[in-house]
């Protein structure tokens, strides 16, 4: 009987080990060293929606979000569709006197290259084009083969490469300036938005609500749980 | 976990910056095993970097506000416009809102970012230990506001697109905007570069 008790508790003794080894490399991650100052902060598991906050510096650890991974991708393909028609129709109308000049966000950036402004075309070109159009459909690369549970070639490679330069995404900044332009031309001639503006005022909301539903770290786990 | 233990966790645990990833600092922890990216404990170029950033950002500062960013050329005459004298230009027509927005995210924020990135290397410089979690909050502040001084350069890009009209007017970039918007470019990457950890480090040099 004696025997019996010891084999017993070794058999918890390794379940605990067991445990403790499964939780450091996690399915669902536990420890986190914060980012913006660097402390060990242990979060237990978070209530659906829930966030997790930095026990010294209250920085964002990791957010709750359920179905994040498809939530995000319908939120990407709508977006890669809104851009697309932000691309193809003009966001400014202007009349004057029976004259009418219309902009689209492309031909605008062609004629600022033409006007030996190679800097403003390329930062529009980058940052209103480029790399939101790039950021999304690097999302529904990654994040399509991920929801029927397979990892595309080189997913890790181009989720991290969309880590890094997602914050390079300027949209709704250029949709004030078309709002200031706006009212400057006002004075100028009678001023019309087209539907390329609408199209950029819903792609704001969509990509905020994007980064609202989505946890990254969902995916991070997900790819390395397929491999 | 106590404070102790978390402290004294703080430099053997290195988190990976781009997958959050936690691993025992050892000899063979250069890259992370999650996702490739490389581990440091700390943002590499350290305080340096960012200062010859801010620097490069203040010296490219003078032709951004001196040149001008828009060439309105018409019957009446031409007008150069700077950054200034656009944010005078509305006040004076009546747009108040526009002038305000205008000259918050083209002069104050630019300004205020500098200063306030500025501050923050002579803090951790200086090893200040007050006020950690109110400067990690700045500079959080500093990294999201940092990006709406663009709006400048849309504006112009957009007037100079758009208005073509021959005879009645024509509007054309001016150099200035090139140099502001390099300007706007650099204070962001030096936002990135800098580490926040490093103003909680001050604690641990006892």
């Amino acid at each position: 009987m004696l025997n019996e008790i010891s084999l017993l508790e070794l058999q918890l003794f390794w379940a605990c080990i067991l445990l403790i080894l499964h939780s450091w490399d996690a399915m669902k991650q536990t420890i986190f060293c914060c980012h913006d100052c660097g402390i060990v902060n242990r979060v237990a598991s978070l209530p659906s929606g829930g966030k997790a906050f930095c026990s010294r510096c209250d920085a964002l650890l990791r957010r709750s979000c359920p179905d994040g991974i498809v939530r995000a991708l319908a939120l990407a393909i709508a977006a890669l569709i809104l851009l697309l028609v932000s691309l193809s129709f003009p966001f400014l109308r202007m009349e004057n006197a029976g004259l009418s000049q219309q902009s689209n966000l492309l031909t605008s950036v062609f004629l600022l290259f033409e006007q030996r402004m190679p800097i403003v075309a390329l930062v529009v070109m980058v940052t209103c084009v480029g790399v939101p159009g790039l950021y999304q459909l690097g999302m529904v690369y990654v994040l399509l083969p991920l929801r029927y549970g397979r990892k595309a070639p080189q997913a890790v490679m181009i989720f991290r490469l969309l880590r890094s330069f997602g914050s390079w995404g300027m949209v709704e900044i250029f949709l004030f300036g078309i709002l200031v332009a706006l009212v400057k031309l006002v004075k100028m001639a009678t001023v019309s938005p087209g539907i390329s503006f609408w199209s950029l005022f819903i792609l704001i909301f969509v990509i905020a609500a994007q980064s609202v539903v989505f946890e990254p770290l969902d995916v991070w786990e997900e790819l390395e749980a397929i491999r | 976990m106590n404070e102790r233990q978390q402290r004294e966790s703080v430099g053997i645990l290195i988190g990976c910056h781009c997958c959050c990833k936690v691993h025992l600092q050892g000899s063979n922890t250069l890259k992370c095993s999650r996702c490739g990216a490389g581990l440091h404990l700390r943002k590499p170029g350290g305080v340096a970097r960012v200062w010859a950033l801010l620097l490069a950002a203040v010296i490219l500062y003078f032709p951004a506000n001196l040149l001008p960013i828009t060439l309105t050329s018409s019957i009446v005459g031409s007008q150069a416009d700077t950054i200034l004298s656009g944010v005078i230009y509305f006040v004076q027509s009546g747009s108040w809102p526009i002038a305000l927005v205008i000259f918050i995210a083209s002069v104050f924020v630019p300004m205020a970012k500098l200063l306030i990135l500025g501050y923050l290397c002579l803090s951790v410089q200086y090893k200040c230990r007050i006020s950690r979690r109110e400067r990690t909050r700045l500079y959080r502040l500093t990294e999201v506001v940092g990006r709406w001084s663009m709006i400048d350069v849309y504006v112009v890009g957009i007037l100079v697109a758009l208005v073509k009209l021959g005879a009645v007017a024509n509007v054309d970039a001016g150099p200035g905007v090139a140099y502001f918007a390099l300007v706007v470019i650099l204070t962001m990457i030096a936002a990135q570069s800098f580490d926040p950890r490093l103003i909680w480090d001050a604690e641990e040099d006892h």
